[in-house]
């Protein structure tokens, strides 16, 4: 995962996070707030109504009258009063026309009570007035039910000696649509916050990973190409002015080393090329003389053969640190058709010789970019090896094919293939299957990682595959 | 024929000195660039043998002041270093042609001899062998009056061949010329036969071109010298 998207993500869910603890407890006590108001409400309505008139003490005398004359004042209540025997003392409008089980909690509480449709309750709701017919009906059931959530408290009275329970119950409606209503816009608002939230870290990360995009792409910019050049460094001493200097430091490193490399083979070119030139100027000097014994002149020819052997390994390890050194390609357009035709051509002798038959599949005219000389020494590398590793009368397929991003070059041959274990190994530097087989053949053991790194430098890779004894595959995938 | 011969190995240069000599150049050297600048500016040459690592004063620069004094002696680049690279800031600057060491010394005499007779006149560019004439320049063999046709790769062993009179050459050193850098001289070697077959048959003269049994080839100069006289094949 990118650090862009991990910066996201975690400024994004501690966001949240923080929005939804927040949001939680506004609306815990938003939803608590209505209902205690409306408890309060309720005992208010009781209590301020039924002070005990004066000399009204006893219990017996007491006047049921009472009850209709302070509580039968609103519509909106239900108020049902019992007495100490739990008899009916008072019924309020409402409560006539509703039922609503008394109740032994001492806290107040909510319950889904089921009303007529047309009862007197919904017709106050609705400015109607209780309808005494429409009540009749009611009773014998021919309206539809409907639910309603009611908020119901008990309180006990005490009347002189004597005291009374008082059930009061309210409608609540309106109170939960108002809730649902606050429900609706705090999940709302969590949604557009965290949209805002969403946007302001992704501007975030933007703004403190710029800086370091700018860097990685320049750094990238200097190893691909041009190591002298150096990463501008900012006024201010922050964390980013000493990771450019840290990148700096490192590329005058790199470029030392690079520069002491080449130098290394330059040098090593020189020293190890030179005395092969003296020995085999000497003794092909010597090989004229027609005065020596014929067993020193076989001798000199045996040792001109050696020397060029030797002098070709070092040309092809020199080759190999050559290739190693990145910017040593210089990349062009070219017809790879036309190259591998001409290379053939110069094979032709040598597939003749042994019957081996050549088989090409390339898109006529075909022009890749790379390296040019780089490029044909890859291929000559290849065709090489399948002749040199072929069987008599043997086959060799050659293919390049475009695909969506890369090329594709195999060679194929007959031959006596490679052993599985040694598949991966024979792209390593003098690493032969069989170290008689391929003196007899003349190489040199670097054939194929010279074609590896040749391949590597211009961003590609080699697969090797082979079935023992049958046939064995060399393919090169090149970036396009 | 008078040619320079720079390099900071004495015995390069002896062995160089030497096989010119016989052909009968007459050959200086230098050690150092400074020396080589300093003969080149004082003596006329036909042909500078410049090695590019050098004390004092490197070949490259050598070759860019040597140019910039409209001096036009062909140079012939002798290196250790054989990248492409190279070879081409040494082409861009002005050299001739390029060798990369190690080099055979047959090599170089059929790059010497090219380069003299490219820059004299165009008489000199015919090569003979009895009645057989190879021209260097429109690149054409004749038979008397009878055009020949050969590949390019035929040519160009017949054409070595005929800059190397006298000398025995390897199939090693024929196929390192005519295939190049990259192929494996080893591979190639064999095939050089097949190639000798041809030519001695498109020629029609068994004679030009004499095989030295485990050594190689060679055309020997009709008219006779003193290399030719020492060589087994006429005993």
């Amino acid at each position: 995962m990118q650090i862009r998207h991990k910066i996201n993500l975690w400024i994004t869910s501690l966001g949240l996070l923080v929005n939804l603890v927040l949001a939680s407890i506004i609306l815990f006590e938003a939803i608590e707030l209505p209902y205690e108001a409306l408890d309060e409400e309720l005992e208010i309505e009781i209590r301020e109504d039924l002070k005990p008139p004066d000399g009204i003490i006893t219990g017996q005398d007491f006047n049921p009258q009472f009850f209709s004359d302070q509580l039968d004042f609103d519509e909106l209540y239900w108020i049902k009063v019992l007495d100490k025997d739990q008899n009916t003392v008072f019924v309020s409008k409402l409560a006539r026309h509703i039922e609503i089980p008394f109740h032994d909690k001492q806290e107040a509480y909510n319950c889904d009570i089921v009303v007529p449709e047309y009862s007197a309750f919904y017709n106050q709701k609705h400015g109607g007035n209780i309808n005494e017919a429409v009540h009749e009906k009611n009773r014998k059931g021919d309206f539809k039910k409907i639910i309603i959530p009611f908020r119901i408290n008990r309180f006990k009275i005490d009347m002189g000696e004597t005291f009374f329970y008082i059930q009061i119950a309210r409608s609540i409606e309106d109170i939960e649509a108002e809730i649902n209503e606050l429900i609706h816009i705090v999940v709302m608002g969590f949604v557009v916050a965290a949209a805002i939230l969403m946007i302001f870290s992704y501007l975030l990360t933007n703004k403190i990973l710029q800086p370091i995009i700018e860097i990685n792409a320049l750094a990238r910019e200097i190893s691909a190409s041009d190591m002298s050049r150096r990463i501008p460094l900012g006024k201010n001493k922050d964390e980013l002015y000493h990771l450019s200097k840290s990148l700096n430091s490192m590329f005058d490193r790199l470029q030392q080393s690079f520069a002491g490399q080449k130098q290394l083979v330059a040098d090593a070119a020189h020293e190890l090329k030179s005395p092969i030139t003296m020995l085999l100027l000497f003794i092909e000097r010597s090989m004229e003389r027609q005065d020596l014994p014929l067993e020193y002149s076989k001798g000199l020819i045996i040792q001109a053969n050696i020397l060029r052997r030797m002098s070709r390994l070092v040309k092809n390890l020199l080759d190999i640190s050559i290739l190693e050194l990145k910017d040593s390609l210089s990349i062009e357009t070219f017809d790879l058709d036309a190259m591998m035709a001409k290379i053939l051509d110069d094979f032709e002798m040598v597939f003749e010789a042994s019957g081996i038959q050549i088989k090409k599949k390339i898109p006529p005219g075909y022009r890749m970019k790379g390296d040019r000389e780089k490029i044909q020494r890859l291929l000559i590398n290849l065709v090489d090896n399948a002749a040199k590793y072929n069987c008599d009368k043997g086959k060799i397929k050659i293919a390049c094919t475009p695909e969506n991003h890369c090329l594709r070059i195999s060679v194929w041959n007959t031959g006596p293939g490679i052993p599985e274990q040694d598949l991966k190994n024979v792209l390593k530097k003098f690493y032969r299957v069989e170290k008689s087989r391929s003196q007899r053949h003349g190489g040199s053991g670097l054939g194929l990682t010279i074609v590896n790194k040749i391949a590597q430098l211009h961003g590609g890779h080699v697969i090797m595959e082979s079935e023992a004894d049958t046939w064995c595959r060399a393919t090169v995938i090149l970036p396009l | 024929m008078k040619i320079l011969v720079v390099d900071d190995e004495p015995e390069i240069i002896a062995h160089v000195t030497q096989a010119l000599s016989e052909q009968r150049y007459i050959v200086e050297s230098a050690l150092d660039g400074e020396e080589a600048l300093d003969k080149i500016f004082n003596t006329p040459y036909d042909l500078i043998l410049l090695d590019i690592m050098l004390p004092n004063v490197d070949g490259f620069t050598i070759l860019k002041e040597i140019r910039q004094a409209k001096i036009s002696t062909p140079v012939l680049m002798l290196t250790a270093r054989d990248s492409v690279e190279d070879k081409i800031m040494g082409l861009d600057w002005g050299a001739d042609d390029y060798l990369a060491k190690p080099f055979s010394i047959y090599e170089l005499m059929a790059r010497t001899r090219a380069l003299l007779r490219r820059a004299s006149d165009n008489s000199d560019s015919l090569l003979m062998a009895g009645d057989v004439i190879l021209d260097t320049i429109s690149r054409r063999v004749t038979k008397g009056n009878q055009s020949i046709t050969m590949t390019p790769r035929e040519f160009s062993i017949f054409e070595f061949l005929l800059y190397n009179k006298n000398r025995v050459i390897s199939r090693f050193n024929l196929a390192e010329h005519v295939w190049g850098d990259d192929f494996d001289p080893f591979t190639m070697s064999n095939f050089i036969d097949v190639h000798i077959k041809n030519i001695r048959k498109k020629i029609n003269d068994k004679n030009i071109i004499k095989t030295v049994r485990g050594i190689g080839f060679v055309i020997e100069d009709q008219t006779g010298n003193s290399v030719c006289k020492k060589h087994p094949a006429n005993r």
